[in-house]
Order: C-alpha cells, then sequence, then structure tokens
C-alpha cells in the first residue's frame, strides 16, 4: 500500500438524516491512497448514503468529507473531476453505442478529440471489450454492461474509484473477471472503495475494510486486523492426517498449551495457547516430536462472516 | 380468473385509497364544484338568465376536461406501468390471463372516475332549482359524460397494451382525443372550403353528421340548448360505447402479441435511430459541449432527422398552398393563414415533447447520477440542454415564415409583433407550460404534459382574475392607449418570466435532490 500525501478519502463525523431518521452517525474512516478498501454493512445500514455524500451527489448534514485533500462540498468539481462513481443500478444511455457512451463522457470531462480515441481504446482494452465498441449499450448483457460502466468510471482516469455493489446480479465468471479487473487497477495505482456484499470475495480482494451497521462505523481497518480473534491468547488450527480418541489430550499436554479443541469431531483441532512471539514454532515442535502427523498449520483466524455476524446487529438506526 | 382479478381490483383500490396525491385531487375537484355553485349562486342575484344553466355547463365543461386529462395520463398507463416496472411477466405467472389482467388493471381505474361523475350528480341537480335546466337534460349530460369516460378508459387501456412506455401511450390518447374533437370541424371546414364534395342529404354529408353527432361535445351543445327534448341516450351514447368495446376487445386480443417477452426484451430503435441506419453513416462526435449534443442526437433525432422534418413540413406547406389554390376556393390569404396556424400548432406540439423528454428519460433510465457527477454546473447542464433541442424547432419555424410569405402582409405582421409586449405574452406564457412540463416531468412519473396543460388552463384563470384589474387600472390611467396597454402587458411579461425563473431555480434543485435519490 502506497501512501504519498493525504488520505484519498478521509471521512470525519459524517452526520446524514432522511427526516427523523438518522442513516448516518458519526462516521468516520480513512483510505489511504492506493488501497482497494471494502466497504460491509447490512441493508440499510447507510452504505449508500455514506458513498453518495462522498461522490458529492449529497450535502451531508454534518462532518467533513476530503477527497485527496479535497473537501467536497466546497471543491465540488475538483473533487468531480479526480472521482469515478459507478452507482448499484445499471443507469446507462442505452440507445448509444458503446464507444458513442464513452465518448460522450471523456468530451464532457474535458478531453480533447485528439486524445479520446487513444483513452477509449485503452480502458476498452482493459476491461475486455474492444470486440463490442460499435454495439448498442441497451443489447449487452449485464455483465457486459456493468464492463462498460466500469470503462466510463475509468474514461476520465480518476484517481480514485468508488464502486456501489459492482459484482450485484453478475454470473460468477464475470464476477471472477471483474475482481481481475479491479485487482488490475489496484495495480495501476488506483484507490478502489468498494461496497458489497459478498464477504468471502471482499476478503480476498481487499487490502482494509470499514464495517458500517445502524448508520455507526463498527470497524475500520485492516482485513488482517478484523480477522484476528478477540482474545489475549494465540491460536492456531491444526490438521492431522488421522486422528485418535487421546489426540486431544495428547496435544493439550504440549508445553504452553491453554486449551484443544477438536473442531466439527474430525481431524481439525483448534489450540489455543499463551501469546508469545515463538507460540506457533513451539507448538509445531511439540507435535512433531508426540509423532502427529501434521496435514495443515496455520493461525486461527476468524472468517469474515463471522467478524461481520459479530459486529452487526442488522438493525436500522 | 375471477379470484385474481379481484385481487388485482382489490390491490388497485387500496393503494388508491392510501396515496394522498389522489385525495388531494378529489379535493381539488370538490373545491371547482363549489366554485361553480358559488358563481351560479351569485349570478342567480343578478340579471345574468338560467344562471342553472349556466352552472350545468360549466360543470360538464370541466369534465370533459378532467377526462380528458384522466385519458392521457391515468388510463394510458394502466398496463405500461407494469411493463416499465417489468411486474407484467410476474402477474402472469400468477396465473392471471390476459382479460383477467385487463379487468383488474383498467376497472378499479374506471370506478373511481365513475364515483367522481356519480358523486356530483345530486350537486349539478341543483341546476334545477337554479332554473334553466331540466332532469332531462342533466340526466342525459351525465349520461354522454359517462360514455365518453367509458371510452376514454378503453382507448387509453389499448395504446397502454400496444405501447411499451406510458409516454408513448399518452401520446397516442392525446393523438386521438385530437382526431375526435377536431375531426368534425376538420371536415366542416373542408365541406366548406369545397375540398370536399358533400352536397346537403348526400352519402359523403351523412357520414359528416355522423362524426359529428359521435363526438360529446356536439351532443353537449345539444343538450345546453334551451328546450331540449331529445333522447336520454343519443347516437354519442352508443358509438362511444360501441367503440369503447372495440378497443377493449382489441387490447385483449393483441394482449399476448404486445406483451410477448421477447418483443418488450429486444431494444428497438426508435425512428431516428432508424434513419440513422438507413442511411447508414455514424453521428458525429460529441466536441465542445457534449450534453447539448447528446440531447440534440437522441431527443431530437439529429441532422438527419432534422433535415427530414424540414421535407416534411416544406410538403405539407407547398401541398396545402397547392391544394388551397387549385381545388379550393379559399384565396392564398386564407389557405396561407390556415397552414401557419397548423405548422404553428405542430411547433407547439413538438417543442412539448420534448420539454417533457428533456428531464424525465434521464429520470426514469436513473442517469441523472452519472450526469450530474460531471464536472459542470447544474444550471449549465440544464442550459445545454435546452439548447440541445432548439435546433430542432428550427424546420417547423422555417417553414412558419415560409408559409407567412404566401399570406400578403403576413411577413410584416411577424415583423411588427416582435416588437410588442403584449404578443411576446403568448411566447412567454408558452416558455411558462415548458417550464412548467419540465418541472412536473421530475415530479410525477406519468403524464408530466397534461398535468402542466391542467395547471395552465387553472391558473390562467386565476391570474387573468388577478390582472385584469390591474390592466384596467393601468389601461385607465394612461387613457386607454397602445402605449399604455403595452406598459401593461411589459409588466406581466417581466412577473412571468420571474416566475419561470423561480421555476428553473427549483428545477435545478430537485435535479440534485433526484440524483441523490
Amino acid at each position: 500500500m502506497s501512501q504519498s500525501g493525504p488520505a484519498a478519502i478521509e471521512v470525519v463525523n459524517l452526520s446524514h438524516a432522511f427526516g427523523s431518521r438518522w442513516a448516518v452517525r458519526n462516521a468516520s474512516f480513512e483510505v489511504p491512497q492506493g488501497a482497494l478498501h471494502g466497504f460491509v454493512g447490512p441493508n440499510g445500514a447507510g452504505k449508500t448514503t455514506t458513498l453518495k455524500s462522498i461522490c458529492t451527489l449529497l450535502i451531508p448534514h454534518s462532518g467533513t468529507i476530503r477527497v485527496l485533500g479535497l473537501d467536497v462540498v466546497a471543491q465540488t468539481n475538483e473533487v468531480r473531476r479526480r472521482l469515478g462513481f459507478m452507482p448499484d443500478h445499471f443507469s446507462m444511455y442505452r440507445r448509444m453505442t458503446v464507444f458513442e457512451y464513452l465518448d460522450f463522457f471523456a468530451a464532457a470531462y474535458g478531453i480533447p478529440m485528439t486524445q479520446r480515441d487513444k483513452v477509449i481504446d485503452e480502458v476498452l482494452t482493459l476491461t475486455d471489450m474492444e470486440g463490442r465498441r460499435e454495439e448498442l449499450v441497451g443489447g449487452l448483457s449485464r455483465g457486459m454492461q456493468q464492463r462498460v460502466a466500469l470503462s466510463r468510471v475509468l474514461v476520465s482516469d480518476p484517481d480514485v474509484l468508488l464502486l456501489d455493489e459492482p459484482a450485484s446480479g453478475l454470473d460468477p465468471r464475470a464476477r471472477i473477471e471483474l475482481m481481475e479487473i479491479l485487482r488490475e487497477l489496484k495495480r495501476m495505482g488506483k484507490t478502489i472503495f468498494i461496497s458489497s456484499h459478498i464477504l468471502s470475495e471482499l476478503a480476498e480482494l481487499c487490502d482494509s475494510v470499514t464495517i458500517i451497521d445502524a448508520g455507526r462505523i463498527k470497524y475500520s481497518g485492516s482485513i488482517s486486523g478484523l480477522l484476528k480473534r478477540p482474545t489475549e491468547h494465540a491460536g492456531f488450527r491444526v490438521g492431522v492426517a488421522a486422528g485418535s480418541p487421546d489426540l486431544t489430550e495428547r496435544i493439550s499436554s504440549l508445553p504452553g498449551v491453554l486449551q484443544t479443541v477438536r473442531v466439527d469431531a474430525g481431524n481439525e483441532y483448534r489450540v489455543e495457547m499463551e501469546a508469545r512471539p515463538d507460540s506457533g514454532n513451539r507448538l509445531l515442535q511439540g507435535l512433531i516430536a508426540q509423532g502427529v502427523l501434521v496435514s495443515s498449520f496455520g493461525e486461527d483466524r476468524r472468517h469474515l462472516n463471522e467478524a461481520f455476524m459479530d459486529l452487526t446487529t442488522g438493525g436500522v438506526g | 380468473m375471477l379470484t385474481g382479478t379481484l385481487a388485482l381490483l382489490h390491490r388497485a383500490l387500496r393503494l388508491d385509497s392510501r396515496l394522498i396525491s389522489a385525495h388531494l385531487f378529489r379535493f381539488g375537484f370538490a373545491v371547482l364544484m363549489y366554485f361553480s355553485l358559488i358563481i351560479a349562486h351569485l349570478q342567480s342575484y343578478g340579471l345574468a338568465a338560467a344562471p342553472g344553466l349556466r352552472l350545468f355547463e360549466s360543470m360538464m365543461t370541466l369534465n370533459v376536461l378532467l377526462i380528458i386529462l384522466a385519458g392521457i395520463s391515468f388510463f394510458a398507463t394502466a398496463i405500461t406501468e407494469e411493463k416499465e416496472e417489468e411486474t407484467l411477466g410476474l402477474l402472469k405467472m400468477a396465473g392471471l390471463n390476459p382479460l383477467g389482467l385487463l379487468l383488474g388493471k383498467s376497472t378499479s381505474r374506471l370506478i373511481n372516475t365513475l364515483l367522481l361523475l356519480g358523486v356530483q350528480f345530486p350537486f349539478t341537480l341543483l341546476a334545477v332549482t337554479l332554473g334553466g335546466a331540466t332532469v332531462t337534460q342533466i340526466v342525459a349530460g351525465y349520461a354522454a359524460l359517462a360514455a365518453f369516460l367509458v371510452l376514454t378508459a378503453n382507448v387509453g387501456l389499448l395504446a397502454s397494451v400496444a405501447f411499451r412506455r406510458g409516454g408513448t401511450a399518452s401520446w397516442v390518447v392525446s393523438l386521438f382525443f385530437l382526431i375526435y374533437f377536431l375531426a368534425r370541424p376538420l371536415l366542416d371546414g373542408l365541406t366548406k372550403s369545397q375540398w370536399i364534395a358533400a352536397p346537403p342529404g348526400s352519402r359523403a354529408d351523412q357520414i359528416i353528421q355522423a362524426v359529428g353527432l359521435g363526438s360529446v361535445w356536439t351532443r353537449l351543445q345539444e343538450i345546453f340548448s334551451t328546450g331540449f327534448a331529445g333522447p336520454t341516450l343519443g347516437l354519442q351514447f352508443w358509438s362511444n360505447c360501441g367503440l369503447a368495446l372495440v378497443s377493449f376487445l382489441v387490447a385483449w386480443g393483441s394482449f399476448n402479441y404486445f406483451t410477448n417477452p421477447r418483443r418488450m426484451g429486444a431494444a428497438t430503435p426508435d425512428l431516428a435511430d432508424r434513419l440513422q441506419r438507413l442511411f447508414g453513416s455514424k453521428r458525429p462526435r460529441p466536441r465542445s459541449h457534449p450534453v447539448m449534443w447528446k440531447e440534440y442526437q437522441f431527443v431530437t433525432g439529429g441532422s438527419r432527422f432534422l433535415i427530414a422534418r424540414f421535407c416534411c413540413y416544406l410538403l405539407f406547406v407547398i401541398l396545402g398552398v397547392l391544394a388551397g389554390l387549385f381545388w379550393g376556393q379559399a384565396s392564398s390569404d386564407e389557405t396561407a393563414q390556415v397552414i401557419s396556424v397548423i405548422v404553428l400548432g405542430l411547433v407547439i406540439v413538438e417543442a412539448c415533447f420534448y420539454a417533457s423528454r428533456l428531464l424525465h428519460d434521464e429520470w426514469r433510465e436513473h442517469t441523472l447520477p452519472m450526469l450530474l457527477m460531471l464536472p459542470i454546473p447544474v444550471h449549465r447542464i440544464l442550459l445545454t440542454k435546452l439548447a440541445g433541442c432548439v435546433p430542432a424547432l428550427i424546420p417547423g419555424l422555417s417553414c412558419l415564415v415560409i408559409s407567412l410569405c404566401f399570406w400578403e402582409g403576413g411577413l410584416e405582421y411577424l415583423w411588427n409583433t416582435l416588437f410588442l409586449p403584449s404578443y411576446w405574452m403568448f411566447v412567454i406564457v408558452f416558455v411558462l407550460m415548458l417550464t412548467l412540463t419540465m418541472f412536473f416531468s421530475l415530479v410525477v412519473r406519468w403524464g408530466a404534459l397534461p398535468l402542466a396543460i391542467a395547471v395552465m388552463l387553472f391558473s390562467s384563470t386565476f391570474a387573468g382574475c388577478c390582472f385584469v384589474p390591474a390592466f384596467t387600472t393601468v389601461m385607465g390611467t394612461s387613457g386607454g392607449s397602445i402605449v399604455g396597454r403595452e406598459a401593461a402587458c411589459a409588466v406581466i411579461d417581466a412577473i412571468l418570466i420571474l416566475l419561470i425563473l423561480a421555476l428553473q431555480f427549483d428545477i435545478q434543485r430537485r435535479l440534485e435532490i433526484a440524483s441523490a435519490q
């Protein structure tokens, strides 16, 4: 993750209400430049309100939002030039061809006609849409339309991309291809802020994540920090080639082991040890010394689903 | 089938009872009724003859207007709303057959409007007490209105089955009303100018008379006449009901064809796209004003469509003038006047069409957030959108000037009016109506144009009441001179321009709200 200059997105005490209902309350988080940041929350948690506030479409009731150091309320046009937003619904000029659609947005962003062809060719290559440039947008499949929408966002070469549920409604293949494109964009140095419900993909894709629930930020930080179990002890998962009835006792008798639990009566054990820098090393050495055939060994981490369920309630504030 | 139909009907009625807009509409209607009653009551104190008949006339006219508006907005969207929300397939999957769907969707709307007619009947009977109207006249009047309402509902239903979008269906219903009401005067005009040979008593004359008798307007004029002794259910009642039945049967028969998922799912190019494809060349690329380019190419159809429209207008003017000169007995001045008025009417219709689509298309296609995210201020987006539509009016306006050339002194007349505030007022009022249409296209899902027309009609009556005393005062102080009249008109023009500007600001605000939703 490259951090140079101001944060890509900086949200401080953001609050916004619709009537008497608070959609977002005192939300604060930061996304560093070059990060691929996930934004997760149950339905009605305030994700879209936050996204729309960041992308200048909604003026928040209180709080400040800066994109690359620019205030979204005071410097709206500058922010819009450096930010690309892809909404969650398909909003496209269906009667334009793919080329006309991208050409229109390129012209609207002030790209001279001499450069537009090159820019459009580049984004179409990146999104693997070169062969579709003369097709009507309305005639494309959902996955293809999503690629056109992403091309539209990229045509102005924004530094920060805001994607609201980009994979919703896509088939598995289109979803995987989209994730590949996002990884490529990250490699190109773009900051990507992605709101999604597909937790497994976010866990694979993102460096950091913000979890929002009932309008309040529940967690904002690295994925690894979120997945670590909230305990002062060190946890490990040990897979064995063949289990034996006394293996739990044998593992528990190893030095430093506090607790051993057999997972679902299978060949996997969760071992809790005293938190020391060499805990994992000691456990593995002890197991081998005991003659246990270890098939897998790793830190005991939570799944993102588990962390999400622990942090959220599903209610709306 | 009956269970599904009743479920649809039940849902529609429940939904209607929860909608505040429906109650506000009924409230507005009640206010208008009481307003008419108060005026009739005041007339009964004065010297006006037959105040009851005047009350009856105003109630009937008001109802005809409301039925027309309901036809364009309310009935024309019965099925299109399900198509646009993509829920028609779900209703079909629920086991509803075409007949059940048509009955379920249209009956609730018909019941609602028939109830509105029914509820005012006892109030209209007061016209008998006030004097000048008989019970027979009132019953015949409401029967004529009911038949017209049933016809409107079924023509609207047919249009909503045949077309994919509510806007298109509304335009088709508007066209139907244009033919329905203008058929008789047009045929009469053509007969008088001897473009059509229809001597009294001939077959052609009988057809023209029958067409006239089928119109609710002609029937109401007959009913309003003193000493009316015609049948309660006239030819208009039966012909309107018959046509309604035919419309319903056609809607039923063609339902499966028009609502076929393949047909509905296909991206069909519009007329401008077809012309583009026919000539096989690409559209020019956007340059310094891309928003203007977009409107010009995709809302108005671009240069090819502009040339096609110019050719059509020119052909109409030339053929009209030639027909008037060689086949008719009208003078070139008369012919040119008629043609100029028709061309002006067409330009107005065209402008209304663009105004209703300008923002509504963006709203419906959910493209407003993308558009407003462009690094261009909202007011400039709005202005460039308008500027993109202006060239589309050039063919109509240039042909209007051409048609004026055939009218001796026509161009001079046009030139002189350009400097008179009293004539600007018509243009300003028209721009106000276009602005209102744009405003309503962001407020209501369907029928922005009929709503704008209705608001303009009612507000012009109200504004007339407010402006006339001020106008009379100014005219009085200036001794009735032309300068005084024009000064008074200039003040009214300025007020209207301020109103337009205020509406434009509100449109900007609503655009920002809509983009954030």
